[in-house]
């Protein structure tokens, strides 16, 4: 008994002094605006615009994680900003949609061409300016889905030019209305609140100059009706944009990472802000799923 | 023409009678009670400037004028001896034995004598530190547990990783550009418990110098430090136990002779019993570590010596339940094991060699099962090595020193195996085996100019040969000491060294999945250019010495992850490493005594250390994660009485750095179906965790002698007031704010500690 109170003893000694947290200062972040662009085919630059935060301010989150809730988005919206493009010789000014959302009506798309965004959020002092090219169209050749062995696949095909080029494949489902695969509008382009399926992005490095065919693994993607309305879209994106993507893609599947890696900041091609102005613009289709196979 | 050929002849005789006026003496030293071989024991002449100090075996060599002399010779802790030399003895090793010191408080009895920290003043090779091996015992430590990788942190130049790590980080290096090797074989893992504990059990070790540059050309492979560890040779006159209990681990020590003063052996053992401790109130800890060193030391003829060590030490874990679901069992098996067979032999008077066979194995095996679940991985490194090493005494004026070594690495990287529904996900691997053969060939010189100048030039032209490259790296090296008095010397230094092989590590802890990994034909060999200055003051009369160190690091093809990088269990590692630069550059400061009443030393150090990767950091130049700027350490031995002694450690550190999070901001997926909130960082590593310091004394109580019985009491106490050394950043929100807190790991920690001897 003693001998056991003892050991009790020496291990409470051991553990039982763990000297307070101390604090540290660190020195707050000035918030800048945010940006996030859209091209839809073949005249409308979407750009949304929104705030970053200190976390270590009042007014936003509680956590250094928090999860985006409506009152934090609410917030960050940026309202009534001046937005431009401009290219070549021409400023187009966008409005605003919505808080946080602006809009051309008439910005042509020419492959090659420098578009350059420039934003003033006058209530905060904040402005920003980026540039960055539009990449040269390329439409998809084939596109269909099919079942192989019982899973899923979308198979495409395409001809990649002889530059560099880097591709963005997105197939999500319309959670909206059935849509007419003719006649499609300006709706099918915006995917908010549509269900992710499958995002891939990879470079033409194995077939820089050539036709590829390709096929995207849907296995898991379970649909919701009989025959599900997708719909999927090929960009050819900028070197800065693949970079962005790529890291963002390897960040969110490495939880290793996230707990014993360095913190990564994503990088920006906005001056003076965050987020990435991507002039890309998808060649969209509607397609209907096929029949699963019983 | 008659005349020239008469003055060539006179030129030729003056040369053959100017050469037969030297005599050249050696032999070796050793301690007259155990037969164990003193490293860096002087031996010089009295009232000549002629001396030199006794090799990693005990060997020594001097080139005299053909005279008589009075060799003195004299190491810390052994009484002085003077032995007669002439003529006579040129052709006859001698071998002299030396005696313990006995305990004596009298500071007077520190009287001018060459001690090694006076040998290590003289020589011409700058960063050069001996640790005391008397004094590391008592020095206080966490949990009372000895370790000599802690204590070389208390050095200036030596920084640690977080508290109570076992990493080392010198002069800006990083953890993996260290040579740490026992008895010449290199230890991979140098710790147990994620790095809390060093794998060095200190009733092993006989002997510990660091390295931190520039080097000498017989040193290579690593950028930034070499240690070199001796293990104890095994008394060769009587038989020998020692070893103590403390509250984490016991140890056990064997000494005997096979053979008197011919042949002898040690073993020695340590284990932790945290688990058994546990056991004792019913609770389950699955885990332990040990380590056993082993060697044995044969005297084959007054010329031959051989040597066997060995070293096996290991991390288990076992874990095994029964949950609902069914059984569970987790474990690891983590560890080293290496083998070192050498030879040492003296040719004629002056030229001696150690030939040597190496073989180290580090390896790691992780196992799990789970219902009908397993998953296996194991990974290993296997050398295999030769190394040749020669030490010529020309005259007195020059020494020369070369050789070469071939080392053949085979690394097996992770091994995975899989069964049942796991599979699915983590499929069973064997990647090929990687090979790399590291070789060096290097040539160095000590060459006295004058009385107060000296150079030491050398060069190390190392390689390695993968599969698809081979790299091969010239590395001169060059030492200059300039004596301005005997107690005033400066000196100045320079040196290139390559690395062949770094550690890919997926954290700032050690872990179990921290692999060593070849250069290959993408992955460049790391390179340093050092080049450094200093001044020596020593005064010998009370046996202290001040030094006072700069330097200037260049590295290149520096190892980092790239963002996002998965090095877990990824064989594909070099798509997912960057190279990059490094420096570092600062100054040290050393207030040292070894000898008398009190003894110890103050560290202090002041450095910066950057690194500049083109994939990290928007390719800007960031501090390395431990930039501590400021660096002191107080270290301390003081002989209250003749039995009981009192030590203490006072360190102040700059904390490490670290990149917090400051914002986020909402930004649309790019598919436009979703918003995430993504994190804002500083730039890499802007932010320094908080300065700490901390006090941590040990008291030893020597009981009185029994027979041969000797024991001695240690009760200590780490972080005596309770201070915080950060180890872990969170972020707290609460009704007073939103901050970032700093979390330490180890409060104040008494400790008792029971060693004998007998």
């Amino acid at each position: 008994m003693k001998n056991i109170v003892v050991i009790l003893l020496v291990i409470c000694s051991l553990f039982a002094c763990v000297p307070e947290d101390k604090e540290i200062k660190v020195d707050g972040f000035s918030e800048k605006l945010v940006v996030n662009s859209q091209v839809i085919p073949n005249s409308i630059m979407l750009v949304s615009l929104t705030r970053s935060f200190s976390i270590l301010s009042d007014g936003y989150s509680d956590t250094a994680n928090a999860s985006i809730t409506n009152d934090l988005m609410e917030k960050l919206l940026v309202s009534d900003a001046i937005v431009t493009v401009s290219y070549g010789s021409t400023i187009d000014t966008l409005f605003m949609l919505a808080p946080g959302m602006y809009t051309s009506v008439s910005t042509p798309q020419y492959s090659e061409m420098p578009y350059t965004i420039h934003a003033i959020d006058k209530d905060h002092n904040l402005e920003i300016t980026a540039t960055e090219t539009m990449q040269e169209k390329v439409a998809f050749e084939e596109a269909s889905f099919k079942y192989e062995n019982k899973a899923l696949k979308f198979k495409y095909k395409f001809t990649d030019p002889s530059s560099n080029n880097y591709y963005m494949i997105n197939v999500y489902h319309k959670n909206s209305k059935v849509i007419d695969p003719d006649n499609v509008d300006i709706s099918t382009f915006l995917s908010s609140g549509d269900e992710l399926a499958a995002n891939v992005i990879f470079p033409d490095i194995n077939f820089n100059g050539k036709t590829f065919e390709g096929s995207v693994d849907l296995s898991y993607y379970e649909p919701h009706y009989a025959q599900d309305t997708m719909v999927v879209s090929l960009s050819n994106i900028s070197e800065g944009y693949y970079r962005y993507l790529s890291l963002r893609q390897k960040v969110s599947t490495n939880i290793l990472g996230l707990i014993f890696g360095e913190p990564i900041n994503y990088p920006t091609n906005v001056q003076g802000g965050l987020g990435y102005f991507s002039t890309h613009f998808p060649d969209t289709r509607v397609l209907v799923l096929p029949l699963k196979p019983l | 023409m008659n005349r020239n050929y008469f003055l060539f002849l006179l030129s030729l005789f003056s040369f053959q009678f100017a050469f037969a006026q030297t005599m050249k003496i050696s032999g070796t030293v050793s301690d007259a009670e155990s037969g164990e071989a003193i490293i860096y024991a002087s031996v010089y002449v009295n009232g000549k400037p002629y001396g030199t100090t006794t090799n990693q075996y005990g060997y020594f060599s001097l080139i005299l004028p053909n005279d008589t002399f009075q060799l003195t010779i004299s190491n810390i802790g052994y009484s002085e001896k003077l032995v007669t030399v002439s003529p006579a003895n040129f052709g006859t090793p001698l071998h002299i034995k030396i005696s313990k010191q006995a305990a004596t408080l009298n500071e007077v009895a520190v009287k001018r004598k060459r001690s090694s920290l006076e040998e290590i003043h003289k020589s011409n090779q700058m960063g050069t530190i001996k640790l005391p091996m008397k004094d590391l015992k008592n020095i206080p430590l966490i949990a009372g547990e000895s370790d000599i990788i802690k204590i070389a942190q208390l050095l200036p130049g030596v920084q640690a990783g977080g508290e109570g790590q076992a990493r080392m980080f010198v002069r800006g290096g990083d953890a993996d550009q260290n040579l740490i090797i026992l008895d010449e074989a290199v230890v991979y893992n140098i710790s147990h418990l994620l790095g809390f504990f060093s794998v060095f059990n200190s009733d092993a070790i006989k002997d510990i110098t660091l390295l931190k540059g520039p080097f000498p050309a017989n040193y290579g492979g690593r950028l930034s430090s070499v240690l070199d560890i001796r293990m104890n040779e095994g008394n060769m006159n009587k038989f020998n136990i020692a070893g103590g209990v403390g509250l984490l681990s016991s140890r056990l020590t064997v000494q005997a002779p096979l053979w008197k003063n011919k042949a002898s052996f040690m073993i020695s053992g340590r284990r932790t019993y945290v688990d058994r401790l546990f056991k004792a109130v019913d609770i389950t800890l699955p885990y332990y570590f040990y380590d056993l060193n082993a060697k044995l030391n044969v005297k084959l003829g007054a010329k031959d010596h051989l040597y066997y060590s060995s070293y096996l030490g290991d991390d288990v874990l076992k874990v095994s339940e029964s949950v609902d679901e069914g059984p569970f069992k987790f474990g690891f098996v983590l560890g080293n094991y290496t083998n070192t067979l050498r030879w040492n032999h003296t040719y004629k008077n002056n030229l001696f060699s150690n030939i040597s066979l190496i073989n180290t194995n580090f390896s790691y095996n992780i196992n799990g099962e789970f219902n009908s679940n397993a998953i296996y991985i194991s990974s290993k490194v296997n050398d295999y090595g030769v190394k040749a090493d020669f030490t010529l005494d020309h005259s007195y004026r020059t020494k020369f020193k070369f050789g070469a070594q071939a080392i053949q690495h085979v690394f097996r990287p992770n091994i995975i195996s899989t069964k049942g529904e796991i599979s699915d996900f983590l499929k069973s691997a064997k990647p090929p085996t990687l090979l790399a053969l590291e070789y060096a060939l290097y040539g160095h010189a000590d060459y006295k100019l004058s009385e107060k100048w000296e150079v030491a030039p050398g060069i190390r032209i190392s390689g390695s040969t993968v599969t698809g490259k081979n790299y091969m790296l010239l590395e001169p090296r060059l030492g200059v000491k300039y004596e301005l008095t005997k107690n005033d010397i400066f000196k100045g230094g320079y040196s290139r060294m390559g690395q062949y092989m770094h550690l890919v590590s997926s954290s700032s802890v050690a872990m179990p999945t921290d692999l060593w990994y070849p250069v290959t034909a993408k992955m460049k060999p790391q390179v340093s250019d050092q080049l450094a200055v200093g001044y020596s003051r020593m005064f010998p009369k009370i046996a202290t010495s001040i030094t006072v160190e700069s330097y200037y690091k260049w590295m290149q093809n520096l190892v980092e992850y790239k963002e996002g990088a998965n090095l877990v269990l990824n064989n594909n590692f070099e798509n997912e490493l960057l190279q990059g630069k490094g420096t570092a550059y600062g100054a040290e400061f050393l207030l040292k005594r070894d000898e008398g009443r009190l003894t110890g030393w103050i560290g202090y150090t002041l450095s910066w250390t950057n690194r500049q990767f083109d994939g990290l950091n928007e390719g800007k130049l960031f501090p390395a994660k431990y930039d501590r700027r400021h660096n002191l350490s107080i270290v301390a031995n003081y002989k209250i009485t003749k039995r009981v002694s009192l030590s203490a450690v006072w360190v102040y550190m700059s904390g490490a750095r670290f990149t917090p999070q400051v914002g986020a901001y909402p930004m649309l997926n790019s598919s436009l179906t979703g918003i995430e909130l993504m994190p804002v960082y500083t730039s890499r590593n802007a932010v320094s965790m908080s300065p700490n310091h901390r006090l941590d004394v040990n008291l030893t109580i020597k009981c009185k002698n029994k027979h041969r019985w000797k024991g001695e009491w240690q009760i200590g106490a780490y972080n005596v007031y309770n201070s915080i050394t950060p180890y872990q950043i969170y972020f707290k929100a609460d009704d007073t704010g939103k901050k970032y807190m700093q979390r330490g790991i180890f409060g104040f920690i008494p400790s008792v500690a029971y060693n004998f001897e007998f």
